[in-house]
């Protein structure tokens, strides 16, 4: 049973339709950049709380990267209905041009000529595979990316100074001059750049765009005979959810000063999308909760480390089987008890505090 | 000439390898409609279930082959029973990744049973080779690709020949509709979910011999099998052999003619391009996969 | 009105999550410690010792977290260093760029004054420079990386304990054109920043020497069919494999096949483990020739071998070169804690830089380091046949010093 089933009695028949099909995500208004700035809030109070501490930074610097990649995933796949498995191998576009340009012409335009390269990469590859839908789609992208790794790894362009992909004493991040040299002013700038990912998102979830992407989704043949051609919007959805997974490579290659090409292999986009799916696949949100939950959880986990592959599958299992909208999803249900015992809805009389 | 013989003996070895694989994916999703991709974590599991048989039980290899193959239909059950039902009634896509996150699941419990380190599973055929055309060819090789064959040939008959087969064929056609007419839809799905994970537990146990045991070692001959489904059109068995003998010729003659280091960018390539301009399939199948 | 509804929802439930996490993050912040531990020079606390090391993920390091651990508890049974003993903390970096900065990151937070730290690029390249900011005392067991002192990678805090895969691979040449006195050589390597760093190098020396390199094949990591590599291999003397042991394994196994067992096939250290996971059939191991910094199976020295029969013993698993570079990496820090005369980490690195280690020692027989903080330049070239490990050759500091350096 899902959460919006459960809300009132009286779900309108397509809302409960489209509900079973995985959640329509919500509509957004203007109070939608608030919600921003509360995220941000929370994030930068949690890290200024910790700015003595090196290795939560560290791990919080490669949450907010992992964040800006999920977002980036669930626009392509959850409203491009896209299987971006190549999410992985568009951080690593991102991070080897930049990491390469960077030396010569520093961090701005070398980040900026990655996007670029990302965005017209993303779309041709949107373009090439126009046609297939779903699982043939998530083929198609591992085929991709895979073929992207061994560029990284073969090409004489990536190599690096030792070969095979492998680059080092790649230098942070600086603007206009200022140089963010230690993981505290590092935490800062992603979470600016975060900041930014964000607001630019709702601004593109408040778009025509996004009503398009919804409409081909639930009802392709009617948008159709419309005139919204159903795969432009899903395409641009794809480039711009993959743009911004090669903004997250960039971040990632100047944060940790190093990249190789494993860093990038399927098997990270297949992470990523665990990170969606445990944070709640149906907003930006889940993409941001579910990537601070998985990043903390193996650091919880160094105790029992033997075992973090099955706890990690279990919980998803027990996600995908449960609690189908994540993390988010969960939130928002216990949020609907509470609001419901407090109006003393269809319960008993009993009154709980939940 | 040798060279080419050679090139060609291993990429049909692969080729069998993919086939197996692929045809377990195929046969479930035609009897149930289930994408099934843990497929990668079977066949690590069959092959490492093969060498604890062998190593620790110290049973001859082929007893310890055949042993593994059965576990695993055992485990092949145990799956439908526990994981069929409450992935039957969600959509295509969040099935896909669920048997994903799965397979990890069954990555994970081979690294907790024997960890990470390479582990070495021996061919009943040991290193042993016979020439053809002047070439020496393994005969692991000739033995793996022998074994495929047979389970193709004998799938194919039970699909097309047996009253099972026919059933099979009926639900994937349609499934109520195969209910009403009294077919037994939880027995058959018991059974090919068996019949799927035995395939995949033989695909590992062969491919043990030839490569090395890794927990992972699945994950890579799954894409190709997907690959080769899909060139195969999702449907005929032909269509998936030919389109899994395909990639692994492509791969190794990629590699031997062209390049060697950029070797699996042909086999991946030709994915790419199939499932863009002729996602139907090289061999004009049946109805694409009703994705 | 369902709208300000979904919204207030909306964000009710973004906050809330992100609260949870950040709450959970701060919680488990106050167990972290501080960033910087104390400096001081410590005569009242222990030495505090890092180990870093994939523990988990694709690959198990376990031969060089016994191998540490062995060195801390027969050193703190001993009596410790300086009358204290040490406190060894473990952390696993998964064999990923992203896992080992946050390892770094937290044993400096956690205060290690030493840290014995992960034998691939990919392990040391995030942690080394947060180590050298941290001014925590690196000493790093990757053969393949860069200088150890080059700025871009480290600094001064930053020694390497393994002889540096240049000068290895001067060893392997060394031995294969004067000992065996190849005529034609093939190359093969792993298509990773190992392989393709190390054979341009091989090529390199061969054709100074007027061997003929027939051929130079890179294959992939996971590749399940080696036939055309070795194919290529044809009429070679000897071949050179430059990989990891699965790769090896099956190289070894297809030259087998394609009538070409007989002659030397050389692969770096791995091969040891090809000959202690049996990778490759006893009757098989003919050809299988390892160039390593040391391999204790073959080692003549008594204390060595009695060494690897405790350590046998102590870990029922065999005491192979990983364990022994561990040991001594451990024995190293002692030694410069006592040369420095107490824990300030400027004088423990100082002291590295000067002080000569010969006794005692399981791997090299000598450590010194020279301009570049690298402390060992000895490599041994063992033979696996029938699988028992027998040293051919064996290449001292005063043979190998130097010879890695780029020319001109």
């Amino acid at each position: 049973m899902l959460a919006s089933d459960r809300r009132t009695g009286t779900a309108a028949p397509g809302r409960r339709r489209a509900a079973a099909v995985g959640g329509l995500p919500p509509v957004y208004g203007r109070r939608h950049y608030l919600t921003v700035a509360v995220v941000l809030a929370v994030i930068a109070l949690a890290g200024a709380g910790n700015t003595g501490n090196m290795y939560q930074i560290s791990v919080f610097n490669t949450a907010l990267t992992a964040s800006v990649a999920t977002v980036g995933l669930y626009f392509a796949y959850q409203l491009g209905g896209m299987f971006a498995f190549s999410q992985a191998a568009f951080m690593g576009i991102g991070a080897y041009t930049s990491a390469i340009l960077t030396p010569e012409h520093g961090f701005v335009f070398a980040a900026g000529v990655a996007l670029i390269v990302a965005a017209v990469l993303a779309y041709l590859l949107a373009f090439l595979l126009r046609d297939a839908k779903h699982m043939y789609f998530a083929i198609g992208a591992m085929a991709f990316a895979e073929i992207a790794v061994l560029v990284f790894r073969n090409w004489e362009v990536t190599a690096g100074p030792t070969g095979g992909g492998m680059l080092y004493g790649i230098a942070p991040p600086s603007v206009a001059g200022y140089e963010f040299a230690t993981s505290g002013q590092i935490f800062w700038f992603l979470l600016a750049v975060l900041g930014v990912v964000l607001l630019l998102s709702v601004l593109l979830e408040r778009s025509p765009l996004r009503r398009h992407a919804l409409a081909v989704k639930a009802i392709p043949q009617v948008t159709e005979s419309n005139g919204i051609d159903p795969r432009r919007s899903a395409m641009t959805l794809f480039t711009y959810g993959s743009t911004l997974g090669a903004l997250a490579g960039v971040l990632q290659a100047h944060s940790l000063g190093t990249i190789a090409p494993e860093a990038f292999e399927v098997g990270v986009a297949i992470n990523l999308y665990l990170m969606l799916l445990l944070g709640g696949v149906g907003s930006m949100w889940g993409g941001v909760a579910g990537a601070f939950f998985l990043t903390w959880l193996p650091e919880f986990l160094r105790p029992v480390k033997e075992y973090e592959t099955v706890v990690y599958s279990l919980l998803l299992l027990a996600t995908i089987v449960l609690f189908p909208n994540g993390i988010v999803g969960g939130v928002a249900w216990l949020a609907e008890k509470v609001r419901h015992r407090r109006r003393g809805g269809r319960s008993s009389g009993v009154t709980t505090h939940a | 000439m040798s060279n080419f013989v050679a090139l060609l003996f291993s990429g049909l070895t692969l080729g069998a390898i993919y086939t197996l694989v692929s045809l377990g994916i195929v046969i479930l999703y035609k009897a149930t409609g289930i994408v099934n991709a843990a497929q990668f974590g079977l066949v690590g599991l069959g092959a490492y279930l093969a060498f604890w048989a062998s190593t620790d039980l110290g049973l001859p290899l082929v007893a310890a082959y055949l042993l593994s193959i059965a576990v695993m239909a055992l485990v092949g059950v145990g799956l439908e029973r526990l994981a069929y039902a409450p992935l039957r009634s969600r959509p295509v896509d969040s099935v896909f990744l669920s048997t994903l996150a799965g397979g990890f699941a069954f990555v994970g419990l081979i690294v907790l049973w024997y960890d990470a380190e390479p582990r070495s599973l021996a061919s009943p055929f040991g290193l042993e080779t016979v020439e053809i055309l002047g070439a020496p060819v393994p005969k692991h090789s000739l033995f793996v690709i022998v074994v495929c064959a047979i389970a193709v040939a004998a799938l194919s008959w039970a699909f097309n020949r047996t009253r099972m087969g026919r059933q099979v064929r009926a639900l994937a056609f349609d499934r109520d509709a195969a209910r009403l007419q009294g077919i037994p839809v939880n027995r058959l799905s018991i059974i090919t979910f068996a019949l799927a994970s035995a395939m995949a537990g033989l695909a590992g146990t062969l491919l043990g011999p030839v490569a090395a045991l890794t927990p992972e070692m699945g994950l890579s001959p799954m894409l190709f099998a997907f690959g080769a489904a899909i060139i195969g059109g999702f449907g005929r068995f032909g269509g998936v052999v030919a389109g899994a003998v395909l990639l692994g010729l492509v791969e190794q003659f990629g590699g031997g003619y062209i390049s060697t280091n950029w070797r699996e960018v042909f086999p991946f390539a030709a994915m790419l391009l199939i499932i863009a301009f002729r996602p139907e399939g090289l061999f004009g199948g049946e109805a694409r996969a009703r994705l | 009105m369902a709208d300000r509804f979904a919204n207030r929802k909306r964000a009710l439930k973004a906050g809330v999550g992100a609260l949870l996490s950040a709450i959970v993050c701060a919680a488990c912040g106050n167990g972290g410690g501080t960033g910087t531990a104390a400096e001081g020079d410590g005569a009242n606390r222990p030495l505090v010792l890092g180990s870093v090391f994939a523990l988990t993920g694709p690959q198990s390091q376990a031969p060089y977290v016994n191998g540490v651990r062995f060195a801390v508890e027969e050193i703190n049974a001993a009596g410790g260093v300086n009358g204290q003993k040490i406190e060894l903390k473990e952390y696993d970096d998964a064999l990923n760029a992203q896992k080992s900065a946050s390892a770094a990151q937290l044993a400096v937070s956690e205060g290690v004054d030493v840290v014995i730290g992960g034998p691939t690029a990919i392990q040391t390249n995030a942690a080394a420079p947060i180590y050298q900011r941290a001014g925590v005392v690196h000493l790093n067991m990757a053969s393949s990386t860069a200088v150890a002192k080059d700025e871009s990678f480290g600094g001064d805090r930053t020694f390497r304990v393994v002889t540096p895969m240049p000068e290895q691979i001067h060893a392997a040449a060394e031995y294969l054109i004067k000992e065996v006195k190849v005529k034609k050589v093939g190359l093969l390597g792993l298509n990773t920043d190992f392989g393709q760093n190390a054979l341009p190098l091989y090529a390199e020396k061969f054709q100074a020497a007027g061997v003929e390199v027939i051929d130079s094949k890179l294959y992939p990591q996971d590749a399940k069919d080696l036939t055309n590599e070795l194919l290529a291999m044809r009429g070679a003397d000897a071949i050179v494999d430059w990989g990891f042991p699965n790769q090896f394994a099956l190289a070894t196994k297809t030259a087998y096949q394609n009538g070409m067992g007989d002659i030397p096939h050389l692969g770096p250290s791995a091969v040891g483990i090809v000959n202690t996971l049996g990778l490759v059939p006893v009757e098989n191991r003919d050809s299988l020739i390892g160039m390593s910094s040391c391999d204790p199976a073959a080692d003549t020295r008594p204390h060595v071998q009695e060494w690897a029969k405790r350590f046998q013993a102590r870990f029922d698993a065999v005491a192979d070169a990983s364990a022994a570079s561990g040991y001594d990496a451990v024995q190293l820090a002692k030694a410069a804690v006592e040369a420095a005369g107490s824990l300030d980490r400027a004088k423990i690195a100082e002291a590295l830089t000067t002080l000569t280690l010969s006794q005692n020692t399981m791997c090299a027989s000598t450590y010194k380091s020279d301009d570049r903080h690298e402390l060992m330049h000895e490599a041994v070239v063992i033979s696996y046949a029938k699988g028992e490990p027998k040293e051919l050759a064996r290449y001292t500091a005063a043979e190998l010093a130097g010879t890695g350096r780029k020319q001109g």
